[in-house]
């Protein structure tokens, strides 16, 4: 029998309004950052805001329309950009897999209230799955090859309602802003570095302020830190709430429990994920030994939370306390 | 109680077997057969259990298609009911759907259709030893991996019989080349 809907999308009107905001705030934050490291570029290579130097802020102005430009196509092309990337196809509904799979996929969207999203295959034999897209009307979801070898249909509807969740609570536009974002702070991080080494700030180094040169510096030098920074914004509590409202539309943990058992058994590296797609992926794919940890540093510095945990959760919703797995 | 879309009669609670091992309570229209299935109710109902629930019956089906051209409203929340069309399922399944309480309404014959579809979707593919020996076979085998993509692993060695081998490896050298660009400026 139904629950109440106006609560429901009470709840999942807050979450998205509050993924909204947080996207606003990446966003506005990645402009400054930009800005930041353009005024940085022109200061210390091209010597403008000093006397005699240039009027006009060259890097600064192609820094904005730069970042102006990333954040633009990251709000509306970056799903495509990131499925072109991971070689992700559309499924073939010739092969039964596939058309099982887009049997599951509608079951799922039907049951979250969600348009049907776009759906797509990456051939990679690591299990895993993602979903991106800014809002639930332009929204793909795309699993491995892997994935759909080693899952039953119960638990491949686990999965499927794992990525619909975070459709439906609007993750997917922060997760998506934040991988193009990353990609282009990696991007300016290694054009900024290059710049000032060879810039004429040892020439005229005498000239500058300290106060500018030190921020600057800091800017310039620890962009990829501030890309993990960015990264951090896709906290570990994302998952755990995906998890739960995937059981609130398939009312079956155990298929979601055991489909994580199956994923962290498997063990595969996934050759095509890197650090900007990670934290879009069902479970890290790069494996990295912070995920297995708890306590607030792994809370801060990983983007999944460790499986053990999320299964141990799922097992206790499905009324298995102590996380004893039955036989899949 | 709530009522019938279709005949705005009370509707009676019937039990079906649902995955895994549990009964899940579903409201049916003694007049017309139609099923309405709240939000989660459609998909964990076990396929046999359509038969008992929907069996077929001619005189009714043919009822029930006259009645589709009248808006239905929710016998929940009493929300217009919006079609929901899906191309792979069968035309003649045209699931009717709540935007706001997400409930499902199946006229008679059509939950029938939906469940028959979902166990041909389970019965049509591999099975999980086979699809596991399948790969453990082919992932050794370069011809499996070549750009041809999802095909590989599951189509494959019906892969070779494609027709246009020469236009599919175009296009995945092409792709290819525009993913490793992509990941060279994007960083990714």
């Amino acid at each position: 029998m139904a629950g109440s809907p106006e609560h429901e999308a009470l709840d999942f009107a807050e979450r998205q309004s509050r993924n909204r905001r947080l996207s606003a705030v990446i966003v506005f934050l990645f402009l400054i950052f930009f800005l930041s490291v353009g005024l940085s570029v022109d200061y210390l290579k091209l010597d403008a805001f000093t006397p005699g130097g240039p009027q006009f802020p060259l890097a600064t102005v192609l820094a904005l329309a730069v970042s102006t430009g990333i954040s633009l196509t990251s709000y509306y092309w970056g799903s495509d950009l990131i499925l072109r990337a991971l070689g992700a196809e559309a499924p073939n509904l010739e092969l039964p897999e596939h058309r099982e799979l887009r049997n599951i996929v509608t079951e799922m969207a039907l049951a979250s209230g969600c348009p049907m999203p776009k759906i797509h295959v990456i051939f990679d034999p690591a299990p895993n799955a993602l979903a991106m897209g800014r809002d639930e009307y332009h929204a793909s979801i795309c699993v491995t090859t892997g994935l759909l070898l080693l899952l039953t249909r119960e638990q491949t509807q686990g999965v499927i309602a794992h990525e619909i969740a975070h459709i439906r609570n609007q993750d997917t536009l922060l997760m998506s802003l934040i991988s193009v974002l990353l990609g282009g702070i990696a991007l300016l991080s290694d054009w900024s570095q290059r710049s000032v080494s060879a810039s004429a700030y040892r020439r005229h180094g005498q000239r500058k302020n300290a106060l500018w040169v030190v921020p600057s510096l800091f800017l310039v030098l620890f962009s990829p830190l501030i890309s993990r920074l960015l990264a951090m914004a896709v906290s570990r509590q994302r998952e755990y709430l995906a998890d739960a409202t995937a059981v609130e539309f398939t009312r079956n943990p155990l298929g979601l429990a055991q489909a994580l058992e199956k994923i962290r058994n498997a063990a595969m590296p996934f050759h095509k994920a890197s650090r900007g797609t990670a934290h879009l992926f069902f479970v890290n794919p790069l494996r990295r030994r912070v995920d297995d940890r708890e306590g607030r540093l792994a809370d801060l510095l990983s983007t999944h939370p460790p499986i053990a945990h999320r299964i141990m959760l799922l097992y206790q919703m499905a009324g298995l306390a102590g996380g004893r797995s039955p036989k899949a | 109680m709530a009522r019938c879309p279709h005949c705005d009669v009370e509707m009676q609670e019937v039990s079906a077997r649902a995955h895994p091992g549990r009964l899940i309570v579903l409201d049916q229209c003694q007049d017309c057969g139609g099923i309405w299935c709240d939000q989660w109710e459609l998909f964990p109902v076990e396929p046999e259990e359509s038969e008992r629930l929907d069996p077929l019956n001619e005189k009714l089906l043919k009822n029930s298609m006259a009645l589709k051209k009248r808006a239905l409203y929710c016998p929940r929340c009493g929300d217009r009911l919006q079609s929901f069309r899906e191309p792979l399922l069968p035309s003649d399944v045209q699931l009717q759907r709540c935007r706001r309480c997400h409930g499902i309404w199946l006229n008679k014959g059509q939950f029938r259709g939906f469940k028959s579809f979902q166990r041909k979707t389970r019965e049509e593919k591999m099975s999980g030893e086979e699809a596991v020996r399948k790969a453990v076979r082919n992932f050794q085998d370069p011809r499996s991996w070549v750009t041809t993509g999802t095909r590989g692993i599951f189509a494959y060695p019906r892969g070779e019989e494609l027709r246009d081998g020469i236009g599919v490896s175009a296009k995945g050298a092409f792709s290819l080349i525009l993913h490793s660009l992509l990941r060279l400026v994007c960083g990714f």
